[in-house]
Protein backbone atom coordinates (compact mmCIF):
# COMPACT_ATOMS: atom_id res chain seq x y z
CA UNK A 1 0.00 0.00 0.00
CA UNK A 2 2.69 2.49 1.00
CA UNK A 3 5.63 0.49 -0.38
CA UNK A 4 8.94 2.32 0.05
CA UNK A 5 7.27 5.24 1.81
CA UNK A 6 8.20 7.00 5.03
CA UNK A 7 5.74 7.95 7.75
CA UNK A 8 6.80 10.76 10.07
CA UNK A 9 5.33 10.19 13.53
CA UNK A 10 4.90 13.38 15.54
CA UNK A 11 3.97 12.61 19.16
CA UNK A 12 2.42 15.72 20.70
CA UNK A 13 1.29 16.41 24.23
CA UNK A 14 0.18 20.02 24.76
CA UNK A 15 2.25 21.39 21.88
CA UNK A 16 -0.19 24.03 20.64
CA UNK A 17 2.54 26.67 20.41
CA UNK A 18 4.97 24.78 18.19
CA UNK A 19 2.95 22.10 16.37
CA UNK A 20 1.79 24.22 13.45
CA UNK A 21 5.28 25.54 12.63
CA UNK A 22 6.82 22.07 13.02
CA UNK A 23 4.34 20.46 10.63
CA UNK A 24 4.69 23.38 8.17
CA UNK A 25 8.46 22.84 8.14
CA UNK A 26 8.00 19.14 7.40
CA UNK A 27 5.53 19.87 4.59
CA UNK A 28 7.93 22.40 3.12
CA UNK A 29 11.12 20.34 3.44
CA UNK A 30 9.58 16.99 2.51
CA UNK A 31 6.28 17.63 0.67
CA UNK A 32 5.86 14.06 -0.59
CA UNK A 33 6.28 12.45 2.82
CA UNK A 34 3.32 11.38 4.94
CA UNK A 35 3.07 12.39 8.57
CA UNK A 36 0.71 11.68 11.43
CA UNK A 37 0.34 13.66 14.63
CA UNK A 38 -0.30 11.47 17.67
CA UNK A 39 -2.25 13.72 20.00
CA UNK A 40 -1.34 12.18 23.36
CA UNK A 41 -4.27 13.25 25.51
CA UNK A 42 -3.55 16.95 25.10
CA UNK A 43 -5.64 19.29 27.22
CA UNK A 44 -4.80 22.37 25.12
CA UNK A 45 -5.77 23.10 21.52
CA UNK A 46 -3.32 20.61 19.91
CA UNK A 47 -6.21 18.45 18.64
CA UNK A 48 -8.19 21.51 17.43
CA UNK A 49 -5.15 22.75 15.47
CA UNK A 50 -4.85 19.38 13.74
CA UNK A 51 -8.54 19.36 12.79
CA UNK A 52 -8.64 22.97 11.60
CA UNK A 53 -5.44 22.62 9.53
CA UNK A 54 -6.37 19.17 8.23
CA UNK A 55 -3.32 17.41 9.70
CA UNK A 56 -3.62 13.64 9.83
CA UNK A 57 -4.08 13.04 13.56
CA UNK A 58 -4.61 10.14 15.93
CA UNK A 59 -6.37 11.38 19.05
CA UNK A 60 -5.55 9.35 22.13
CA UNK A 61 -8.30 9.82 24.73
CA UNK A 62 -5.84 9.66 27.64
CA UNK A 63 -2.18 10.58 28.09
CA UNK A 64 -0.04 7.45 27.70
CA UNK A 65 3.44 9.00 27.50
CA UNK A 66 5.96 9.42 24.70
CA UNK A 67 6.88 5.74 24.30
CA UNK A 68 3.32 4.57 23.83
CA UNK A 69 2.39 7.52 21.65
CA UNK A 70 5.24 6.50 19.33
CA UNK A 71 4.04 2.87 19.59
CA UNK A 72 0.61 4.06 18.45
CA UNK A 73 2.28 5.70 15.43
CA UNK A 74 4.17 2.46 14.74
CA UNK A 75 0.93 0.46 14.84
CA UNK A 76 -0.54 2.93 12.33
CA UNK A 77 2.55 2.62 10.11
CA UNK A 78 2.38 -1.17 10.21
CA UNK A 79 -1.33 -1.28 9.45
CA UNK A 80 -0.88 1.04 6.46
CA UNK A 81 2.15 -0.80 5.10
CA UNK A 82 4.78 1.92 5.42
CA UNK A 83 8.35 0.89 4.68
CA UNK A 84 9.92 3.36 7.11
CA UNK A 85 8.77 5.31 10.16
CA UNK A 86 10.45 8.28 11.78
CA UNK A 87 9.96 9.85 15.18
CA UNK A 88 9.93 13.64 14.95
CA UNK A 89 9.47 15.94 17.94
CA UNK A 90 6.67 18.50 17.87
CA UNK A 91 8.57 21.06 19.93
CA UNK A 92 10.73 22.45 17.11
CA UNK A 93 14.02 20.82 18.15
CA UNK A 94 14.26 18.54 15.12
CA UNK A 95 15.10 20.01 11.71
CA UNK A 96 12.99 18.71 8.80
CA UNK A 97 15.81 19.36 6.29
CA UNK A 98 17.55 16.23 7.51
CA UNK A 99 14.62 13.87 6.85
CA UNK A 100 15.72 13.33 3.23
CA UNK A 101 19.40 12.51 3.95
CA UNK A 102 18.38 10.13 6.76
CA UNK A 103 15.88 8.37 4.49
CA UNK A 104 18.47 8.15 1.75
CA UNK A 105 20.93 6.49 4.16
CA UNK A 106 18.22 4.03 5.29
CA UNK A 107 17.51 2.98 1.70
CA UNK A 108 21.08 3.00 0.44
CA UNK A 109 22.62 0.96 3.25
CA UNK A 110 19.53 -1.16 3.96
CA UNK A 111 19.54 -0.01 7.58
CA UNK A 112 17.21 -1.15 10.32
CA UNK A 113 17.72 2.10 12.23
CA UNK A 114 19.16 5.45 11.16
CA UNK A 115 19.94 7.90 13.95
CA UNK A 116 20.25 11.64 13.39
CA UNK A 117 23.33 12.52 15.42
CA UNK A 118 24.29 15.98 16.62
CA UNK A 119 27.80 14.80 17.45
CA UNK A 120 28.91 12.76 14.41
CA UNK A 121 30.83 15.72 13.04
CA UNK A 122 30.73 18.04 16.06
CA UNK A 123 32.02 17.08 19.48
CA UNK A 124 29.68 16.65 22.44
CA UNK A 125 29.85 19.73 24.68
CA UNK A 126 31.16 19.35 28.23
CA UNK A 127 28.08 20.13 30.23
CA UNK A 128 26.13 18.48 33.03
CA UNK A 129 23.32 17.67 30.61
CA UNK A 130 25.72 15.88 28.30
CA UNK A 131 27.47 14.02 31.15
CA UNK A 132 24.63 11.53 31.27
CA UNK A 133 24.77 11.12 27.49
CA UNK A 134 28.51 10.41 27.71
CA UNK A 135 27.89 7.73 30.34
CA UNK A 136 25.18 6.14 28.20
CA UNK A 137 27.41 6.32 25.14
CA UNK A 138 30.17 4.50 27.04
CA UNK A 139 27.78 1.83 28.32
CA UNK A 140 26.36 1.21 24.82
CA UNK A 141 29.87 0.80 23.43
CA UNK A 142 30.69 -1.61 26.26
CA UNK A 143 27.56 -3.69 25.72
CA UNK A 144 27.40 -3.69 21.91
CA UNK A 145 30.74 -2.52 20.55
CA UNK A 146 28.87 0.13 18.55
CA UNK A 147 30.03 3.70 19.05
CA UNK A 148 26.78 5.67 19.11
CA UNK A 149 27.75 9.32 19.03
CA UNK A 150 24.31 10.65 20.04
CA UNK A 151 22.46 8.05 22.10
CA UNK A 152 19.73 10.39 23.32
CA UNK A 153 18.80 11.71 19.88
CA UNK A 154 15.08 11.26 19.34
CA UNK A 155 15.40 11.68 15.57
CA UNK A 156 15.46 8.10 14.27
CA UNK A 157 14.19 6.27 11.21
CA UNK A 158 13.08 2.65 11.60
CA UNK A 159 12.55 0.18 8.78
CA UNK A 160 9.66 -2.26 8.33
CA UNK A 161 11.18 -4.94 10.57
CA UNK A 162 11.69 -2.48 13.42
CA UNK A 163 8.20 -1.00 12.92
CA UNK A 164 6.70 -4.43 13.44
CA UNK A 165 8.74 -5.04 16.61
CA UNK A 166 7.80 -1.66 18.06
CA UNK A 167 4.14 -2.23 17.22
CA UNK A 168 3.71 -5.73 18.61
CA UNK A 169 6.31 -6.23 21.35
CA UNK A 170 6.14 -4.90 24.87
CA UNK A 171 8.97 -2.88 26.46
CA UNK A 172 9.94 -1.43 23.09
CA UNK A 173 10.60 2.23 23.81
CA UNK A 174 12.33 4.72 21.50
CA UNK A 175 15.14 4.99 24.06
CA UNK A 176 18.90 4.24 23.97
CA UNK A 177 18.52 0.98 25.94
CA UNK A 178 16.08 -0.47 23.40
CA UNK A 179 18.37 0.59 20.54
CA UNK A 180 21.25 -1.14 22.33
CA UNK A 181 19.12 -4.29 22.68
CA UNK A 182 18.25 -4.21 18.96
CA UNK A 183 21.93 -3.81 18.06
CA UNK A 184 22.71 -6.87 20.19
CA UNK A 185 19.97 -8.71 18.30
CA UNK A 186 21.76 -7.85 15.06
CA UNK A 187 20.02 -4.67 13.87
CA UNK A 188 21.95 -2.64 11.31
CA UNK A 189 22.34 0.91 12.65
CA UNK A 190 23.88 3.95 10.97
CA UNK A 191 24.17 7.60 11.98
CA UNK A 192 23.69 10.73 9.88
CA UNK A 193 24.89 14.19 10.97
CA UNK A 194 22.03 16.53 11.83
CA UNK A 195 21.54 19.85 13.53
CA UNK A 196 18.98 20.30 16.26
CA UNK A 197 17.62 23.49 17.74
CA UNK A 198 16.78 24.51 21.27
CA UNK A 199 13.15 23.89 22.18
CA UNK A 200 11.19 26.76 20.55
CA UNK A 201 8.16 26.85 22.87
CA UNK A 202 6.60 25.26 25.87
CA UNK A 203 8.19 23.42 28.77
CA UNK A 204 10.51 20.48 28.57
CA UNK A 205 9.58 17.47 30.63
CA UNK A 206 13.25 17.11 31.51
CA UNK A 207 13.63 18.80 34.90
CA UNK A 208 16.89 18.12 36.79
CA UNK A 209 15.28 15.37 38.90
CA UNK A 210 13.69 13.74 35.85
CA UNK A 211 17.01 13.93 33.93
CA UNK A 212 18.89 12.17 36.74
CA UNK A 213 16.13 9.56 37.13
CA UNK A 214 16.09 9.02 33.33
CA UNK A 215 19.86 8.50 33.16
CA UNK A 216 19.83 6.10 36.13
CA UNK A 217 16.96 4.11 34.62
CA UNK A 218 18.62 3.89 31.19
CA UNK A 219 21.99 2.95 32.73
CA UNK A 220 20.34 0.18 34.80
CA UNK A 221 18.47 -1.07 31.73
CA UNK A 222 21.65 -1.08 29.64
CA UNK A 223 23.79 -2.87 32.23
CA UNK A 224 21.30 -5.37 33.53
CA UNK A 225 17.91 -5.64 31.88
CA UNK A 226 19.01 -5.79 28.25
CA UNK A 227 21.50 -8.56 29.08
CA UNK A 228 18.73 -10.96 30.05
CA UNK A 229 16.14 -10.04 27.47
CA UNK A 230 15.36 -12.75 24.95
CA UNK A 231 16.70 -11.84 21.51
CA UNK A 232 14.05 -11.51 18.85
CA UNK A 233 16.06 -12.08 15.69
CA UNK B 1 22.86 -10.44 63.37
CA UNK B 2 23.08 -14.22 63.43
CA UNK B 3 24.69 -16.21 60.65
CA UNK B 4 21.36 -17.88 59.93
CA UNK B 5 19.63 -14.54 59.32
CA UNK B 6 22.45 -13.37 57.06
CA UNK B 7 22.20 -16.56 54.99
CA UNK B 8 18.42 -16.11 54.82
CA UNK B 9 18.82 -12.55 53.53
CA UNK B 10 21.36 -13.66 50.90
CA UNK B 11 19.05 -16.45 49.74
CA UNK B 12 16.12 -14.01 49.68
CA UNK B 13 18.09 -11.49 47.62
CA UNK B 14 19.17 -14.21 45.19
CA UNK B 15 15.58 -15.47 44.78
CA UNK B 16 14.27 -11.96 44.09
CA UNK B 17 16.91 -11.45 41.38
CA UNK B 18 16.07 -14.82 39.79
CA UNK B 19 12.34 -14.00 39.74
CA UNK B 20 12.97 -10.56 38.23
CA UNK B 21 15.29 -11.97 35.55
CA UNK B 22 12.64 -14.55 34.61
CA UNK B 23 10.07 -11.79 34.17
CA UNK B 24 12.53 -9.67 32.17
CA UNK B 25 13.27 -12.58 29.81
CA UNK B 26 9.59 -12.96 28.97
CA UNK B 27 8.92 -9.19 29.00
CA UNK B 28 6.27 -9.85 31.68
CA UNK B 29 7.28 -6.76 33.62
CA UNK B 30 7.84 -3.13 32.67
CA UNK B 31 11.58 -2.73 32.99
CA UNK B 32 11.31 0.48 35.00
CA UNK B 33 9.46 -1.50 37.71
CA UNK B 34 12.21 -4.13 37.79
CA UNK B 35 14.69 -1.52 39.02
CA UNK B 36 13.03 -1.26 42.46
CA UNK B 37 13.21 -5.03 43.05
CA UNK B 38 16.84 -5.25 41.96
CA UNK B 39 17.75 -2.39 44.32
CA UNK B 40 15.72 -4.11 47.06
CA UNK B 41 17.70 -7.32 46.50
CA UNK B 42 20.92 -5.33 46.53
CA UNK B 43 20.00 -3.80 49.91
CA UNK B 44 19.27 -7.25 51.36
CA UNK B 45 22.61 -8.47 50.06
CA UNK B 46 24.44 -5.42 51.41
CA UNK B 47 23.14 -5.75 54.97
CA UNK B 48 23.82 -9.49 55.01
CA UNK B 49 27.44 -8.97 53.91
CA UNK B 50 27.94 -5.85 56.08
CA UNK B 51 25.80 -6.35 59.23
CA UNK B 52 27.61 -3.36 60.73
CA UNK B 53 25.15 -1.16 58.79
CA UNK B 54 22.25 -2.63 60.77
CA UNK B 55 24.23 -2.31 64.04
CA UNK B 56 24.84 1.38 63.27
CA UNK B 57 21.15 1.98 62.54
CA UNK B 58 20.28 0.21 65.82
CA UNK B 59 22.66 2.49 67.74
CA UNK B 60 21.17 5.60 66.11
CA UNK B 61 17.52 4.68 66.56
CA UNK B 62 17.75 2.80 69.88
CA UNK B 63 16.33 -0.42 68.46
CA UNK B 64 17.77 -3.20 70.62
CA UNK B 65 17.60 -6.15 68.24
CA UNK B 66 19.27 -6.12 64.78
CA UNK B 67 16.61 -8.46 63.36
CA UNK B 68 13.92 -5.92 64.33
CA UNK B 69 15.84 -3.24 62.44
CA UNK B 70 15.98 -5.53 59.38
CA UNK B 71 12.20 -5.98 59.62
CA UNK B 72 11.71 -2.23 60.04
CA UNK B 73 13.81 -1.45 56.96
CA UNK B 74 12.04 -4.04 54.83
CA UNK B 75 8.63 -2.79 56.00
CA UNK B 76 9.64 0.80 55.20
CA UNK B 77 10.73 -0.14 51.66
CA UNK B 78 7.60 -2.19 51.06
CA UNK B 79 5.43 0.64 52.39
CA UNK B 80 7.00 2.99 49.88
CA UNK B 81 6.41 0.47 47.10
CA UNK B 82 2.82 -0.09 48.23
CA UNK B 83 2.16 3.66 48.17
CA UNK B 84 3.71 4.16 44.74
CA UNK B 85 1.65 1.25 43.39
CA UNK B 86 -1.50 2.78 44.91
CA UNK B 87 -0.75 6.03 43.08
CA UNK B 88 -0.19 4.15 39.80
CA UNK B 89 -3.40 2.23 40.30
CA UNK B 90 -5.34 5.45 40.90
CA UNK B 91 -3.98 6.98 37.70
CA UNK B 92 -4.82 3.83 35.73
CA UNK B 93 -8.32 3.76 37.21
CA UNK B 94 -8.94 7.36 36.14
CA UNK B 95 -7.65 6.63 32.63
CA UNK B 96 -9.78 3.49 32.38
CA UNK B 97 -12.90 5.44 33.31
CA UNK B 98 -12.08 8.07 30.70
CA UNK B 99 -11.62 5.33 28.09
CA UNK B 100 -14.96 3.75 29.07
CA UNK B 101 -16.68 7.11 28.58
CA UNK B 102 -15.02 7.76 25.22
CA UNK B 103 -15.68 4.28 23.84
CA UNK B 104 -19.28 4.30 25.05
CA UNK B 105 -19.94 7.71 23.49
CA UNK B 106 -18.34 6.60 20.21
CA UNK B 107 -20.34 3.37 20.25
CA UNK B 108 -23.55 5.33 20.83
CA UNK B 109 -22.71 7.70 17.94
CA UNK B 110 -21.98 4.71 15.70
CA UNK B 111 -25.30 3.08 16.58
CA UNK B 112 -27.08 6.34 15.80
CA UNK B 113 -25.38 6.58 12.38
CA UNK B 114 -26.18 2.92 11.63
CA UNK B 115 -29.85 3.35 12.55
CA UNK B 116 -30.08 6.49 10.38
CA UNK B 117 -28.54 4.54 7.47
CA UNK B 118 -31.08 1.73 7.99
CA UNK B 119 -33.89 4.30 7.93
CA UNK B 120 -32.60 5.83 4.69
CA UNK B 121 -32.33 2.38 3.06
CA UNK B 122 -35.94 1.53 3.99
CA UNK B 123 -37.17 4.84 2.60
CA UNK B 124 -35.66 4.09 -0.81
Amino acid sequence: MNQGKLLVIIPAHNEEESLESTVSQIMQAAPDIDFVVVNDGSTDSTGDICRSRGFRCIDLPVNVGLSHAVKCGMVYAMQHGYEFAMQFDADGQHDARFIAPMLEMAKRENCDIVIGSRFLEASMPMSFRMLGSRVIRGLIQLMTGFRMTDPTSGMRIYNRNMIRLFAVMSNMNPEPDTISYLIRCGARVREVPVIMHERSCGQSMFSLYYSIEYMARVAFSLCFVQLFRKKVF
Amino acid sequence: MTAGLRVLLIVGAFLYVVFVIRKIRTSAIEFGDALFWILFSFCLLLVSIFPQIIDLLCDITGVSSPVNMVFLCIIALLSYKCFSMAVKLSVMSMKLKTLVSVISAQSQSLQKVESENEFEKERF
